[in-house]
């Protein structure tokens, strides 16, 4: 089977485990969407100050639930799953990306809901340009998914491993929350948004080159 | 340990401490800055403490590489070690920069200035390193793991420090350069001086955390062999069990 071929098995592998378990749609998205309502209520009736804060709130949501869509594997993921797919020859970069992009497509899922939830709780500023907010969330999507990816790698077999997971991803997914809410802002401010841009396509070739070229020896590391 | 090594370690250990505080006093009797007032006392501290720390996370990427190629776990003590050192002083670096930055600037932590950011971003990260260090009990498993993140992490040191130059902010550029010093020379003594004294404390720390390192790893390997000596093989000609090894 061909490089390609096999992301393709493992990506709907892990999106057949996905639509299983329900992990995502139906613990961590209404738990999201309940967070989304509890800062308005925090906050007071102050409608401007929660219309200005609407997108910064979003992206602190993605990056906070989105690790949790990200890093569903802990739950899913048992040693002889693993075994299996070691045995049956599966290129680790291969594996690698394959969970990256079944993350990927599952993070941004959950962005498009959580995105109208915003629009329709905090009915924040109108974006001028707001096809762009696609991008940005694809690329956001894609780098936390890599991200989170990698982590669990690299904590495959750990005990205190769902512990671990937060203090590894949230720090190394600033770069990312950075460039999506800085270039959201720009939107809003009808300014350029290349830099921001080109610093989330930075950080997710980093995040490729890095996951690829350490996949073989983190799977040596843990077997 | 041999008696030897102890000596050295705590004939360093105090060098680095007289050092040390000579350099403090040296700082603490550098004249006021025209501007800054007494405050511009804490960069004596606070710089040469950040420059240590960049330093020892470049150890620990130093030390993973090294271990990735030779499997000495040397080198992974010495990445660890260094590590938890590096943050030690990045948070020496953090608080007397948030101390001078209260009176000089009016907020402890400025969010929109990039240095402050990426160094509490830096800190984070390998605090997250030491604790996937603690996290692995396998010493194997551990140097694999943490030689990665160690390797990979250590591209934010030059982001931190460009930061300053990539996007301007309240925090100033940097004073000494390739050119020349933009600081009066007595300033710039105390602020080198302690550049000195405070590598001297790493080296210290370093060399007294390597000889932990292997007490640890020498105390590891009598409790795997105790564990194991009290499981003994079955072997033939012992007390018989009714038949059962007799064969």
């Amino acid at each position: 089977m061909t490089f390609w071929g096999q992301v393709r098995a493992i990506t709907s592998y892990e999106l057949l485990l996905e639509r299983r378990s329900g992990e995502t749609w139906s613990i961590i998205t209404p738990f999201a969407a309940a967070a989304l309502m509890t800062i308005p209520l925090a906050i007071g009736i102050n409608l401007p100050l929660i219309s200005s804060i609407g997108w910064p709130i979003f992206w602190s949501i993605a990056l906070l639930f989105g690790m949790q869509v990200a890093w569903r594997h802990v739950s899913n993921e048992r040693n002889a799953m693993r075994d299996t797919i070691i045995l049956l020859g599966v290129d680790p970069a291969a594996r690698f990306t394959g969970r990256a992009v079944a993350s990927g497509v599952l993070l941004a899922g959950f962005m498009v809901v959580m995105g109208a939830l915003t629009v329709f709780l905090y009915t924040p500023h109108h974006l001028n340009r707001w096809p762009w907010l696609i991008v940005i969330g694809l690329l956001f999507a894609a780098g936390l998914a890599q991200l989170a990816t990698l982590a669990s790698d690299l904590t495959l077999g750990l005990g205190a491993r769902s512990s671990l997971a937060p203090l590894l991803v949230a720090p190394l997914a600033l770069p990312l929350l950075i460039g999506a809410a800085q270039a959201t802002d720009s939107l809003l401010r009808s300014s350029g948004i290349l830099p921001w841009l080109l610093m989330l396509v930075l950080a997710n070739l980093l995040l490729a080159i890095v996951g690829v070229l350490t996949a073989r020896p983190l799977q040596e590391a843990a077997t | 340990m041999t008696q030897s090594a102890q000596m050295r370690v705590k004939l360093l250990m105090a060098l680095a401490g007289l050092v040390s505080a000579l350099g403090i006093w040296l700082a603490y009797s550098t004249p006021p800055d025209a501007l800054q007032r007494t405050y511009a006392r804490i960069i004596n501290i606070h710089a040469p403490a950040m420059w240590v720390a960049f330093l020892a996370f470049g150890v620990t990427a130093l030390g993973s590489i090294v271990w990735r190629f030779t499997r000495n776990r040397r080198w992974d003590h010495l990445a660890g070690a260094s590590a938890e050192i590096g943050v030690l002083f990045t948070v020496i670096g953090l608080v007397t920069g948030m101390i001078w930055g209260k009176p000089v600037w009016g907020v402890y932590f400025d969010w929109a200035d990039p240095r402050m950011a990426s160094t509490a971003v830096l800190l984070l990260v390998y605090v997250g390193y030491l604790a996937l260090r603690r996290a692995t009990i396998d010493p194997e498993q551990r140097a694999s793991r943490s030689s990665i993140l160690g390797i990979v992490a250590v591209i934010q040191v030059p982001l931190v420090y460009f930061s300053v130059n990539l996007m301007r902010s309240l925090h100033q550029t940097q004073s000494i350069r390739p050119g020349g010093s933009t600081m009066h020379p007595t300033m710039l003594r105390a602020l080198l001086f302690n550049l000195g004294a405070f590598t001297l404390v790493y080296v210290a720390l370093m060399s007294a955390r390597m000889v932990v390192a292997r007490l640890e790893e020498a105390r590891a390997a009598r409790e795997v062999s105790a564990a194991g000596s009290a499981v003994i093989p079955p072997t033939l000609g012992g007390p018989s069990l009714g038949g059962i090894g007799d064969g």
